[in-house]
């Protein structure tokens, strides 16, 4: 069990990197100010002060998928592979670990480091929110958070994964952006290009047309599982998996499948990372 | 038991040998020196031992356990210097040595240790301000911690001054002392000379020679260079009968000073003999072998 003294030191060590405390103080502005501007929004249309709490947690959600994903990104992509860059690793491994417990202990210390931000984010935006709200549920921000917190598990341990599957720090790096990007910015058209090829390299004439698994892709992204996973948690919120999936019928549109989309993105490409790791000459 | 055992290991990256059937064992409780030029397969032997890298062919064993089936049994009981290797800048020196300790499951006090390595001063400053020579010593404050039965020193004098390669030395014997193993690489000669029992001396991954330091001198052609001065030039008979004396392999002479390359021990025979023909030795003077010759002899009768 000694991945908790690389978990300790990575925490030491990670929680110092500049860039995360330039990353930190952006999301604590960003966080409070979301919370401002809604309110804002808010008055233009005033409705029922219930669903006007829920709908902020959509807002905040958004917020904190672009935060997360891209502080997990700079927070871990050289979280392994840097080290083997750099030679650390030997220092690392010296030391009676396995390369399982150093992975592991690389995923839970600099998700506990990630969590410090996004804690010290939601804080500020608490005060925000129960200064200018009437009506707010701790119990409904707790989870919200309690949310938040594991899709920075799942980020972290995606980006641990890849730093784990390669050798060098600039190839984590090209394969974290990538991943990145191809997963958040364009997974809607890798879905829409799935239907292309299978539909026989046409898309369908509407939207109506479109397969059922066509929703369970886009559906299983990571930060299309976060909004199902907070949609069955907040009971009521709108969310994009349901909107996307409301017409259709399948199991895995269904919003609680958003957390087994989440637990197979934190598990499967760290076991092939770590696997890989297993087996590499340093 | 053998506290390493290596028994036919080959590695190849790609198309390069980085080792080629090397076997050798180092007994409990000794200092071997493991030498070689750089590119020799030093680094990879160590790797292989600690499982940086695996082996592509053989096998070994520390302790009397495999690293390849229990590393972190190995690594449990083994302190590592490893070469090339990188701190963490923005951890202190004593997060490190903590980190050492804790990973070890050990109660050891970081400041002791640290203090061993005379950076005590230094505890709470970030490691990526360290010089060379200070980070050399944290790492191998790293390696002490947990009192292992072998210690692994790659290259464990680069960066020390002289005075922290003494350091060096007496913490080496204070460790042979406690009952630990100890296995070092390095190209510095004198290092090896100083403190170890036997050397290794490895060439393009393949060892030449593995003898204690007195026997390989020995066993090479010239062990000391003796020069004489008489009083009056050597005559005739005072020649022949100090090339007479068992050991000596050559004797040149210039008027009065005699050239002698011989064994180390036969020096006061060839004095005896020039005596006792009739001459008066004014001077003498002696120049052992260095342990650099003899690495050049083995490295490049193999390369």
């Amino acid at each position: 069990m000694s991945w908790t003294a690389v978990a300790r030191k990575d925490f030491q060590d990670a929680r110092l990197s500049r860039s995360l405390w330039l990353l930190t103080g952006l999301f604590v502005l960003f966080a409070a100010g979301m919370a401002w501007v809604y309110t804002e929004i808010e008055a233009l249309g005033a409705g029922d002060p219930q669903i006007t709490a829920l709908g902020l947690y959509d807002f905040l959600a958004s917020s904190a998928t672009l935060f997360v994903s891209i502080a997990a990104l700079v927070l871990a992509y050289k979280a392994v592979a840097g080290e083997r860059d750099s030679g650390s690793v030997k220092l690392l491994l010296g030391l009676p670990h396995s390369r399982l417990d150093v992975v592991l202990g690389k995923v839970v210390g600099r998700t506990a480091t990630l969590a410090v931000s996004i804690v010290l984010g939601f804080v500020v935006a608490l005060g925000v929110i129960v200064t200018l709200y009437d009506a707010y549920s701790l119990v409904d921000y707790a989870l919200f958070v309690g949310v938040t917190l594991l899709f920075a598990l799942v980020y972290v341990s995606l980006m641990v994964g890849i730093s784990a599957s390669v050798s060098t720090s600039g190839k984590a790096a090209a394969l974290a952006f990538g991943t990145f990007v191809v997963v958040e910015l364009l997974w809607g058209a890798v879905a829409t290009a799935a239907v292309y090829v299978a539909n026989g390299f046409a898309l369908p004439a509407t939207m109506a047309q479109y397969p059922t698994w066509y929703f369970g892709i886009v559906s299983l992204s990571p930060s299309a599982a976060y909004q199902s996973a907070l949609a069955t948690v907040l009971d009521g919120a709108s969310t994009t998996g349901e909107v996307i999936g409301g017409t259709a019928e399948a199991v895995y549109l269904e919003p609680w499948f958003g957390f087994v989309w989440l637990t197979l993105w934190l598990l499967v490409p760290l076991a092939v990372g770590a696997f890989r790791f297993s087996r590499a000459d340093l | 038991m053998a506290a390493i055992e290596i028994d036919r290991v080959t590695k190849r990256f790609d198309e390069v040998t980085a080792l080629d059937e090397l076997s050798m064992t180092i007994e409990e409780g000794e200092v071997f020196g493991f030498l070689g030029p750089n590119g020799a397969g030093k680094s990879t032997t160590i790797d292989i031992l600690l499982d940086f890298v695996r082996p592509t062919s053989g096998s070994c064993t520390v302790l009397g356990m495999n690293p390849q089936r229990q590393p972190e049994a190995v690594r449990q009981r083994v302190g590592i210097l490893p070469d090339g290797y990188h701190v963490y800048d923005r951890l202190t020196g004593r997060q490190h040595v903590q980190f050492a300790i804790d990973s070890k499951g050990g109660d050891d006090d970081p400041m002791a240790l640290l203090e061993r390595v005379d950076i005590a001063d230094a505890a709470d400053r970030k490691a990526g301000g360290y010089s060379k020579g200070m980070t050399q010593r944290l790492v191998l404050a790293m390696a002490l911690a947990g009192e292992p039965d072998l210690l692994v020193l790659d290259e464990p004098t680069t960066g020390l001054d002289p005075a922290g390669a003494r350091e060096m030395r007496r913490i080496i014997e204070a460790e042979v002392d406690r009952g630990a193993t100890v296995f070092f690489s390095s190209h510095i000669l004198e290092q090896v000379e100083a403190v170890c029992d036997r050397v290794g001396i490895l060439s393009e991954g393949e060892l030449v020679a593995v003898d204690t330091i007195d026997n390989l001198r020995d066993a090479t052609a010239a062990g000391e260079t003796l020069t004489v001065t008489l009083s009056t030039p050597a005559s005739e008979s005072a020649i022949a009968d100090a090339e007479a004396v068992t050991g000596v392999q050559s004797l040149t002479t210039d008027g009065a000073t005699l050239t002698i390359s011989c064994d180390g021990n036969v020096k006061m025979d060839v004095l005896d003999a020039l005596e006792s023909a009739g001459h008066e030795v004014v001077d003498f003077s002696t120049e052992e072998t260095s342990l650099e010759d003899l690495f050049m002899q083995y490295t490049e009768v193999n390369a």
